[in-house]
């Protein structure tokens, strides 16, 4: 393991459906009007999301964060910036997977997403955003069973390896 | 048959359930008299000395059962001489434990001498551990049995032996030594409970081998512990965890010789890391060792014990629920709670905990962190904003010291908590003494909480409040009740409204907040005596509960605001809520005065308004007296609201007095203010208020709620008032009629002359909006609140709107006070026949009567005017299960109707069906007796393309059906009947969830896709050719414009992707 004991962080309560509160509350309750994608939304998406390695969801590692997540529906632009534990995490690109293909089955195509890691953050920084933008690679990627099983268990809140 | 005939035939019976009846006939046959036992075993006699081993064993065992029947008829010979034969029989390998079973039943009637032979064949040549388990357990069983009499037991500790002692307990050891099934475990457990005594029975020398051997002995108990079983699924046998846990936790404590051996091993799973299970099991387990052993056997262990429990205690798993299926199951500190409490050492273990260096560390801590100037609490560094603190050696240690005090405080706080939780007098010591010291080193006085210690002390002070508070309501109904937190009250008050107002420093403003709410919450929960003990104390929790209400925090967001002000407002409520009379008068005098303040006509929708009605509703819901004053401020003000025709204001009024739930006037009050301000109210409604308007639904509520507080001659003028003007207002005479008491004297043959014209216009007008709806509602109200006055229902055909919005409230009405006249029959009857359109020809009144049906069990949303008078808010209720009872009885009528027809009769059928369902819950509506899903899907189909009209009330309802049915095949209606509809429902799901026309409702497309999902558990077969198009649907749903339908889509889009890779 890179980081054998990483720091949790205390996780929040989902605020959905019937406990949505404030004025996203309200917005979600009324049947007319169109909700905007927004962060929180997206961030609703990955936050549950486990770690390779560790039985602790992405969310609570700190690995992603709602602040991290930019969007921009009228453009159709989804940017999620995540944070690996330690800067030499070797799981940064099966997290990254594991989140554009969260992303992939979740938002509708005309969404472009970017996954990125945080800048500053991972020793190979440019080398795994290449890898996880690239259209190419990522098919790849998915087209290996072996890969694809990882990236299925960490999506169904397990640990893959 | 002769009973010698019949026991050799039984004892030769080759069917073990022939041999089971035989044994039991010739056993009570035995118990006549003793010439028959003597001729059964005479008959017997061949088999039970011959070689057929099985045989043997039966004979043994009928034997066993006759003398368990007849022993007390049997002389001292015979029982001796049975008892010597079962004795004899216990080194049969065959016929073992039967003979155990014999001799239990004839030892206690045998004389001492046979009792030892028994006792020595048993722990000599039995062999149990050779045994099968049925045989070990009726081995245990007899040594159980000769222990639990006094004189069996000394004789059985003397026979094991053959009179040496040790030879006996290491005997005793080696026969149940390994035992490993727990029906036999639980036995163990009490055989080495009873064993000392034995002992101890025959003299000095015996008990001194024993303790001798007592190491031994407590290793045979020690292996089971910690206990780790789990029992297998569908187990029949039925032993719980817990079960075992007791027995293995008797069998250590049998002795206090154990003691050197056991409290350290239980110490050692006192550990943290095995779980809360396990650490609750030690904790019983030492409890129950100091129980037994007293005071002189535990005092050497005090301090080792203690020390195991801080370790506990200072471990997230303390606080967690033990897993255990028990009802019983709790937490390992409040286990260990307890033993703060108890007589072996529970003054020196308090004494312990109080004095233990976790809180003398956290009093310095607090201490250091107090007397620090504001200069000295960061580096220079990192205020610069250079990277980092210069690394030590600049001597600012702030933020270090403040983490130090943090955790040292956290640490000591869970072992105040744990004190403060045992007794009320340790209450009392905890924060009077013991906090009173920390808090007085922090420098935190009544007056002010400035010292930068101040959060730390609130980490420290919660948990010991909360354990003062467990133990006070715990302890609720003793006789003497002093305050656990005296002199200490105010400090207190002021420490936690600090905090709850935001004016504590932290890097987590909203995480002071609430703990300073929840501190403020738990001392308005103490029982009456127990809490606060000074008046101003009282004053300033309840005023500073209000502030937090009504304040703003700098960059607070909103659902942080909302938290804030629910928990302050669940506060206030538990200050008025739990008896506490000097609490409640602070409020009822001060909180709810300063509510008043703020409401009024042009503060009604303020923020600061709208808070305080909010409080007003939510302390009113929880007192009686309080209620009285809210309904009459609000009663009030919305007058003065409409005569201000400020309808926003009256409206947002109105909602609070009238809501179902929670509403100020939905039950009756007894203050005279309030019923006149209501009796005021609704008079100038029935002058003033203009039924034409946008406002007329709301002035119509709050008539008919406000009448329905009068009082019984308000009510009787009021209604006569209602009937004058039935012509020109008929909205507020069916207001009024709705609001109308039960036990009200009034002109009836005027009400029914009123009713008769109101029903009339509303089945020849062709207004079906409002106005049918509140004459439905009148009759619904008569009906339901005035049985004896009669009524009769128009008989205009069904396709008529206002026919059927009467039938519906009136049959809501007679299914709420659950009628069986025959009247309410000949009404279903006439509708279950208009539904047959195959006689009738008319698909309007067959639609009619099916939605006439399902208002029977509640209305649809869009109908809320025509409940009116049958809910809370005018004070009717329902009876216990009505919903469910008229659905089993009309239900299965519906179902075989549409299965013996086809076509529109069918659907319609099906259609009220499931409107009736709709009434029910889903475990009800989908029990096999009715096998209602396969019509489900035809009903789905109708209402997705229309052919049924217009109606979200059935799509749900068949949706949360069709929903539940997939998610929980125990539901009822076999996998066969739902793969067999499946793909015609998947589509019509598919179908819903795409729909964007305004047809399907949020709510509906959000059903459809969470139906869609559970659907995917379906088999692959099913679900193979329909998976694109559901994947096409789950996809295009996925872009919907409300989040919560996207959240579905994408919920059963990963669940059919999942299926699609396979």
């Amino acid at each position: 393991m890179d980081n054998p004991s990483p720091k949790v962080y205390v996780t929040r309560a989902r605020t959905t459906g019937a406990a949505s509160r404030g004025a996203r509350g309200r917005e979600e309750s009324r049947e007319d009007g169109r909700d905007a994608f927004d962060a929180r939304e997206i961030f609703e998406h990955v936050r549950d999301i486990n770690d390779p390695e560790h039985p602790h969801s992405l969310e609570a590692l700190g690995v992603v964060r709602e602040g991290d997540i930019a969007v921009d529906d009228s453009k159709n632009r989804v940017k999620v910036e995540f944070t690996p534990t330690v800067p030499h995490c070797s799981m940064a690109t099966l997290i990254g997977l594991s989140i554009r293909v969260r992303l992939l089955r979740t938002l509708p195509r005309r969404f472009k997403v970017d996954v990125l890691i945080a800048p500053g953050t991972h020793t190979s920084e440019k080398a795994v955003n290449k890898q996880l933008n690239d259209k190419e690679r990522v098919a790849a990627a998915l087209e290996n069973a072996n890969l694809l099983e990882k990236v299925d268990l960490c999506l169904s809140g397990k640990t893959a390896i | 048959m002769d009973v010698h005939a019949l026991a050799r035939r039984c004892a030769d019976a080759s069917d073990d359930d022939a041999d089971d009846a035989c044994a039991a006939t010739v056993a009570s046959a035995c118990a006549r008299d003793r010439e028959t036992m003597v001729r059964a075993v005479m008959g017997m006699e061949s088999i039970l000395c011959g070689t057929d081993a099985r045989a043997r064993r039966r004979a043994t065992s009928i034997l066993a059962a006759a003398t368990a029947r007849c022993v007390d008829d049997l002389d001292a010979r015979g029982v001796d001489a049975l008892c010597g034969f079962f004795g004899g029989r216990l080194g049969d390998h065959a016929s073992c434990g039967a003979a155990a079973r014999g001799a239990a039943a004839s030892a206690r009637r045998a004389s001492e001498r046979a009792v030892e032979e028994v006792s020595r064949a048993l722990f000599t040549d039995a062999r149990p551990q050779s045994l099968r388990q049925s045989d070990r357990e009726s081995c245990l069983g007899l040594a159980n049995a000769l222990m639990r009499d006094e004189r069996t037991a000394r004789a059985c500790a003397r026979g094991a032996g053959e009179g040496d002692f040790g030879e006996a307990v290491a005997r005793m050891v080696s026969a149940f030594d390994g035992e490993k099934d727990p029906r036999c475990v639980l036995a163990l457990g009490e055989f080495w409970e009873l064993m000392p005594r034995a002992f101890e029975l025959c003299g000095e020398a015996a008990m001194k081998a024993y303790e001798e051997n007592a190491e031994e002995l407590y290793d045979v108990a020690a292996s089971y512990f910690p206990v780790s079983f789990k029992p297998p699924r569908g187990d029949s046998v039925k032993i719980s965890r817990r079960q075992l846990a007791e027995a293995v936790e008797r069998a250590m404590t049998a002795s206090p010789s154990f003691a050197p051996w056991a409290i350290s091993h239980a110490l050692e799973s006192l550990n943290p890391s095995l779980g809360p299970g396990k650490m609750a099991d030690a904790a019983r387990a030492v409890r129950a060792m100091g129980e037994k052993w007293g005071r002189r056997v535990m005092e050497e262990y005090l301090d080792l014990i203690w020390r195991s429990m801080r370790a506990a205690l200072s471990h997230p798993n303390a606080t967690k629920m033990e897993e255990d299926d028990d009802p019983r199951a709790t937490t390992p500190m409040a286990v260990m709670t307890t033993m703060f409490a108890s007589d072996f050492g529970g003054g020196a273990l308090s004494r312990a905990a109080l004095t233990d260096q976790s809180v003398r560390d956290a009093e310095a801590a607090l201490r250091r962190l107090a007397s620090e100037t504001a200069s000295k609490g960061t580096c220079s560094m990192e205020v610069d904003g250079s990277d980092g603190c210069c690394g030590g050696g600049c001597g600012s240690g702030g933020d270090d010291d403040a983490t130090t005090g943090r955790v040292v405080a956290a640490s000591a706080s869970r072992v105040l908590g744990a004190v403060a939780a045992a007794t009320p007098a340790l209450a009392c010591e905890v924060i009077q003494v013991t906090l009173k010291r920390i808090l007085d080193a922090a420098q935190i006085s009544s007056d002010s909480t400035a010292s930068k210690a101040a959060y730390a002390s609130l980490i420290l002070a919660t948990p010991a409040i909360g354990g003062a508070l467990d133990c006070c309501e715990r302890n609720a109904e003793i006789g003497v009740r002093v305050s656990v937190m005296g002199d200490e009250s105010d400090r207190l008050v002021r420490l936690f409204s600090s905090a709850a107002l935001g004016e504590i420093n932290a890097q987590n403003v909203s995480e002071v907040i609430i703990l300073g709410l929840a501190g403020l919450h738990m001392m308005c929960k103490f029982p009456s005596g127990f809490g606060l003990a000074s008046e101003t104390a009282r004053v300033a929790v309840t005023s500073n509960l209000l502030d937090a209400i009504v304040c703003d925090h700098a960059d607070e967001s909103e659902d942080d605001v909302d938290i804030r002000i629910e928990r302050a407002v669940d506060a206030l409520v538990a200050a008025v809520s739990h008896g506490d009379e000097k609490l409640t008068a602070a409020v009822s005098t001060g909180t709810v005065l300063r509510l008043a303040d703020k409401i009024s006509v042009d503060n009604v929708r303020s923020v600061s308004g709208e808070r305080a009605i909010r409080t007003l509703v939510a302390i009113a819901h929880a007192n009686e007296a309080i209620r009285s004053d809210v309904a009459r401020l609000f009663c009030d003000v919305t007058r003065e609201a409409l005569s201000a025709n400020n309808f926003e204001a009256a409206s947002d009024l109105i909602n609070a007095m009238c809501r179902d739930d929670d509403g100020v006037l939905t039950r009756f009050m007894s203050g005279a203010n309030a019923q006149t301000a209501c009796e005021t109210l609704v008079d100038f409604c029935l002058d003033e208020c203009d039924t034409s308007g946008s406002f007329a639904a709301n002035g119509v509520r709050v008539v008919a709620s406000a009448m329905a507080n009068c009082n019984a001659e308000a009510q009787a003028r009021l209604a006569a008032r209602a009937f004058d003007i039935e012509n020109d207002k008929p909205e507020m005479s069916c207001a009024v009629i709705c609001g109308l008491r039960p036990d009200v004297v009034f002109d009836v043959s005027r009400l029914q002359d009123v009713l008769k014209s109101l029903v009339d216009r509303a089945t020849t007008s062709t207004d079906h909006g409002m106005r049918a709806q509140l004459v439905a509602a009148a009759c619904g109200s008569v009906v339901r609140k005035f049985p004896n006055i009669e009524f009769a229902m128009p008989s205009q055909d069904l396709s008529n709107q206002g026919v059927v919005l009467i039938h519906g409230a009136c049959m809501r009405a007679r299914v709420m006070r659950r009628d069986v006249s025959p009247e309410f029959e000949a009404v279903v009857s006439r509708l279950i026949t208009a539904l047959d359109v195959t006689l009738t020809n008319d698909t309007h009144a067959a639609k009619g009567a099916a939605r006439a049906l399902g208002m029977a069990v509640g209305f649809d949303a869009e109908q809320r005017m025509l409940a009116l008078g049958l809910r809370p808010c005018t004070h009717a209720n329902e009876m216990f299960l009505a919903n469910q009872r008229f659905f089993t009885k009309i239900a299965p009528v519906l179902i075989a109707s549409a299965r013996g027809s086809v076509g529109e009769a069918r659907l319609f059928c099906s259609y009220a069906a499931t409107k009736l369902a709709g009434g029910v819950p889903a475990s009800v509506a989908l029990n096999e007796q009715f096998d209602l899903f396969p019509f489900l899907s035809d009903v789905l189909i109708a209402l997705t393309t229309g052919s049924l009209g217009h109606d979200v009330s059935s799509t749900r309802t068949a949706l949360d059906l069709v929903s539940a049915r997939l998610s929980n095949p125990a539901l009822g209606g076999g996998a066969d009947v739902v793969e067999l509809h499946a793909v015609s429902l998947i589509q019509a799901l598919c179908d819903i969830a795409v729909e964007r026309d305004g047809t399907m409702t949020m709510d509906i497309r959000e059903r459809a896709l969470d139906a869609l999902f559970a659907s995917s558990t379906l088999k692959f077969s099913v679900t193979f050719p329909v998976c694109d198009r559901a994947l096409q649907a789950a996809e295009f749903a996925c872009d919907d414009p409300k989040r919560r339908v996207r959240r579905s889509a994408a919920r059963a889009r990963q669940a059919w992707i999942a299926l699609s890779s396979k």
